[in-house]
């Protein structure tokens, strides 16, 4: 299996970050995970290594929830920044809503891949990992 | 015969007998060859009135009469010279100028060389018969001027052989043969074959002694033929007159004297009208046939009485109607009064009839022409329509409501043509009033409601199209009803703009939209509530809930203590803030629910002394600025734990998110509208990109800036209260610049 040399982790818990990050970091299939805590920070972040294959993550998770700048709003202004970046990110929203208006507004942008309820397990993560790679 | 009857005959006299019988019966004259009278007898004498010795001697041209001609004579003479005896008929002259026929038989007696020597002459008198003959002649010369000149036809008489003995008649210029080329010749030659046969179908009829007319149509025209048998003196049948009479001009006119009867009959039918004509001094009506059918009776019958008519008639309209007669003879009116017929089946029908003196009668014998009509129907709609009117009026008058039909004349000039009795409820007012004054109706339309009801008042007029309006009326007492009005607008020539209103009090109605929008925007914030109530759910606590499950979950599967402990730890904050958001929520909600929550009058000066006192540090840490105008709202009736709440978390805000470049100033002020009081809070700090967050300002959690100390929740709670009075909150703000937040008091 394709190992993932960048993931970024966009959430402002910071228990959770920490939690996610060991999990991931046990499955073994990525090398190298980011963490950022609100949404601005992610885009910022992507704008800054938009040429740069090396560092521009290939799987995204996505929290909804954050201080200064959201999920959404971030999807927004991703949106605006995908066709500057040179490499296809995958994103997966992952986030603690069971809100029936979050998952719908989920589903109708493209951009995002899936729509995952926390908490995740370390299968859950391995599952998701693998069919980001296969993407 | 008395001298013959003396006469003895004896033998050898035979001779004698002979001359003597001879002188009796014949006028006997002997002359010699040159004409010379040599013998006369008796009779001879008394038919030529001469006597003898007068006669004797002279030449026998005495007698000429004059009437034959030269050859007549030189034929006698031609005859009688070579021997041979001549007969003939003569007429003379007698003495006296009179004139005889006389048969003449002239025996030349001859010499020995065959001259004559001696003629003799026996004669008959036929005047008698030569006069009669004379007569006939001249009859028949008469007759035929008579018929030559009978006009527009023809005369003939015919033999009982239907030979034509006598014709003619202007008749002849129609055709190509005259009356000389038929007569003698038989019917059948000269009438055209139908005349002919139809004369030979009736003849016995018409021998019989019968006279015939008939009407024939031949060689296009129209005859009239007679006949009639016709008699000698003694009686008996000589034959038959037959007189032809064209009539075509007579017919036509007849014919198209009879189409105009039959046209003007059609038009009796076709109008359903009848028309009559009385003869006062007779005291008989000739009726058209349509007005007896009119009047139920039979038609043929055209000839009626006075005293028979009159029973047609309802008995309570015979006197009106004999009166109303008695003023036509006298010439006063044109027109009966109404009146009622019953038809022999029974029906009672109305009609109407005027009529006219015919000018030409004189007091002797008046004539009056009418024409009648039945007008039961028309009176039965005319009631109908009354009876509808009257329905309509009665709907219109139980209409809850204004019902009203009016006409505009001009800008200013209005008249109401009707108006039901419901306006009086709705409006108020008298009915009689707004019959009077139409202004009364909408001078009562409240002023806020008047520039759109004139504006589609006058559009619905000027476009002819339906006006609907919902609009207030203000009552002499100032309550206030809702009207909801529908009129049509119709341009009538030179009438003006007619105007059919409906206007129905919907007050109710009003009030129960109010109502319906009233709780669609409670249902609207609730919902707005739930929802924002799920997020916080499914966020707010659902996260510490997840790590603390995740949290557990390696707490488990760890088998490193020290790991353990480190989950363990790490359990605690998340606990912590799991309680902080649960006892955040609990405030808010009781915020929601507080119904108890009691408004005061606050000194609004004092309260926001008492808050400022609380941030004496951090004002005085970073040199903040504050400004407060509560001139025109000095106290605010409120409740006082909320006001203190929203200017304590707007001030916070303000003083936390304070730009570090410049020096912070606050602005606070609080200004009056109407009914309502605004707080502004205005600040120049860092600001909040609105572009972003405008949906998430008021929400729980949900922080726009770095700062240690945003929790996102000042704002929510601000807003709960807010809107737990009924009020509004909303902000304007610019990055890097400042922000301006709004909170709207109600019933202040």
């Amino acid at each position: 299996m394709k190992s993932i040399k960048n993931l970024l982790l966009v959430d402002d818990d910071e228990i959770f970050t920490y939690l996610t990050r060991k999990t991931i970091e046990e499955t073994k299939l990525v090398d190298e995970i980011k963490v950022l805590g609100n949404g601005q920070d992610a885009i910022d972040f992507l704008e800054e290594v938009a040429k740069n294959e090396e560092l521009l993550p290939e799987v995204i998770l996505l929290d909804i929830n954050m201080p200064i700048l959201d999920g959404w709003g971030f999807l927004e202004e991703f949106i605006l920044l995908k066709p500057h970046l040179e490499k296809a990110i995958t994103i997966y929203m992952v986030t603690t809503s069971i809100s029936p208006h979050d998952y719908e507004r989920a589903k109708s942008i493209s951009e995002v891949s899936d729509f995952v309820i926390k908490p995740v397990t370390k299968s859950g993560f391995i599952n998701m990992l693998k069919n980001a790679s296969v993407e | 015969m008395e001298e013959g009857s003396n006469t003895r005959f004896t033998p050898g006299s035979l001779e004698n007998a002979y001359q003597q019988a001879l002188d009796k019966t014949s006028i006997v004259a002997i002359t010699d060859a040159q004409g010379r009278i040599t013998y006369v007898n008796d009779k001879f004498c008394e038919i030529s009135e001469y006597a003898r010795e007068e006669l004797i001697g002279k030449n026998h041209n005495i007698l000429k009469s004059g009437y034959h001609d030269r050859d007549f004579y030189k034929d006698l003479w031609g005859t009688i010279k070579k021997g041979e005896v001549w007969m003939g008929q003569i007429k003379n002259k007698t003495k006296h100028g009179g004139s005889y026929w006389v048969q003449t038989t002239i025996v030349p007696m001859m010499g020995e060389d065959n001259q004559p020597l001696q003629y003799l002459s026996f004669r008959i008198d036929i005047t008698a018969q030569k006069m009669s003959e004379e007569k006939l002649e001249k009859s028949w010369k008469q007759l035929n001027i008579l018929a030559e000149n009978f006009p527009n036809g023809s005369v003939s008489l015919i033999d009982p052989e239907l030979n034509l003995l006598l014709t003619g008649g202007a008749g002849y210029d129609a055709v190509d043969f005259a009356p000389e080329d038929v007569i003698g010749k038989t019917l059948d030659s000269v009438l055209s074959p139908q005349t002919y046969a139809y004369i030979k179908e009736h003849l016995p009829r018409i021998l019989r002694g019968e006279t015939i007319t008939h009407e024939i149509y031949a060689r296009n025209r129209h005859y009239m033929n007679t006949y009639k048998p016709v008699y000698d003196e003694g009686g008996v049948l000589y034959g038959f007159v037959m007189v032809v009479i064209d009539v075509s001009e007579s017919k036509k006119a007849s014919l198209i004297l009879k189409r105009n009867n039959e046209l003007f009959a059609i038009g009796e039918e076709l109008a359903q009208i009848g028309s009559w004509n009385v003869n006062a001094s007779t005291r008989e009506i000739i009726f058209s046939s349509n007005t007896l059918r009119l009047l139920g009776q039979d038609p043929c019958r055209t000839n009626r009485s006075f005293e028979e008519v009159f029973q047609w008639i309802h008995p309570d309209d015979r006197h009106s109607l004999t009166d109303g007669f008695r003023e036509i003879v006298s010439q006063k009116i044109l027109e009966f009064p109404e009146f009622r017929v019953i038809k022999p089946d029974g029906e009672e029908r109305v009609f109407k009839s005027l009529c006219k003196k015919d000018l030409s009668s004189n007091d002797d014998e008046i004539h009056v022409f009418g024409v009648l009509k039945d007008i039961t129907d028309r009176k039965k709609k005319e009631l109908e329509l009354l009876e509808s009117k009257e329905i309509l009026s009665n709907i219109a008058d139980s209409i809850p409501g204004l019902v009203m039909k009016y006409v505009e004349y001009g800008k200013e000039e209005a008249k109401i043509q009707y108006v039901s009795k419901g306006a009086e409820m709705l409006w108020e007012v008298p009915k009689e009033k707004i019959l009077l004054d139409v202004s009364i109706v909408w001078n009562k339309v409240h002023q806020d409601d008047l520039p759109g009801f004139l504006k589609s008042f006058s559009k619905a007029r000027s476009t002819q199209t339906v006006w609907n309006c919902e609009f207030r009326i203000v009552m002499d007492d100032g309550r206030v009803k809702w009207v909801n009005a529908i009129g049509t607008p119709k341009k009538v020539q030179g009438q003006g703009v007619l105007w059919d209103i409906l206007a129905l009090d919907v007050s109710a109605r009003k009030l129960a939209e109010e109502n319906i929008e009233k709780n669609l925007r409670l249902v609207t914030f609730q919902n707005t509530q739930l929802l924002d109530f799920c997020n916080i759910v499914s966020h707010n606590l659902r996260s510490p809930l997840v790590n603390m499950s995740m949290l557990i979950g390696f707490i488990e599967e760890s088998e490193d203590e020290s790991e353990r402990m480190e989950y363990v730890a790490k359990l605690k904050p998340v606990i912590e803030g799991l309680n902080e958001t649960f006892e955040e929520l609990v405030e808010s909600i009781q915020i929601q629910q507080d119904n108890e929550v009691k408004s005061e009058y606050i000194d609004v000066e004092e309260c926001l002394r008492k808050i400022i006192s609380g941030f004496e540090g951090q004002i005085a840490h970073s040199n903040a600025l504050i400004e407060a105008d509560f001139s025109q709202v000095p106290v605010l009736y409120y409740p006082p734990k909320y006001l203190s709440s929203i200017l304590h978390n707007l001030i916070s805000n303000a003083l936390k998110y304070h730009s570090p470049n410049r020096r912070l100033k606050v602005k606070i002020k609080m200004s009056r509208l109407s009914h309502k009081v605004l707080l502004t809070i205005t600040d120049n700090g860092l600001g909040i990109d609105l572009k972003k967050h405008q949906n998430n300002l008021f929400k729980i959690r949900k922080v726009f800036h770095r700062h240690p100390d945003a929790k996102g929740f000042g704002l929510y709670i601000t807003k709960a209260q807010v809107d737990a009075m009924k009020g509004r909150i909303w902000a304007e703000s610019i990055p890097d610049k400042g922000s301006t937040f709004f909170v709207e008091f109600n019933n202040q």
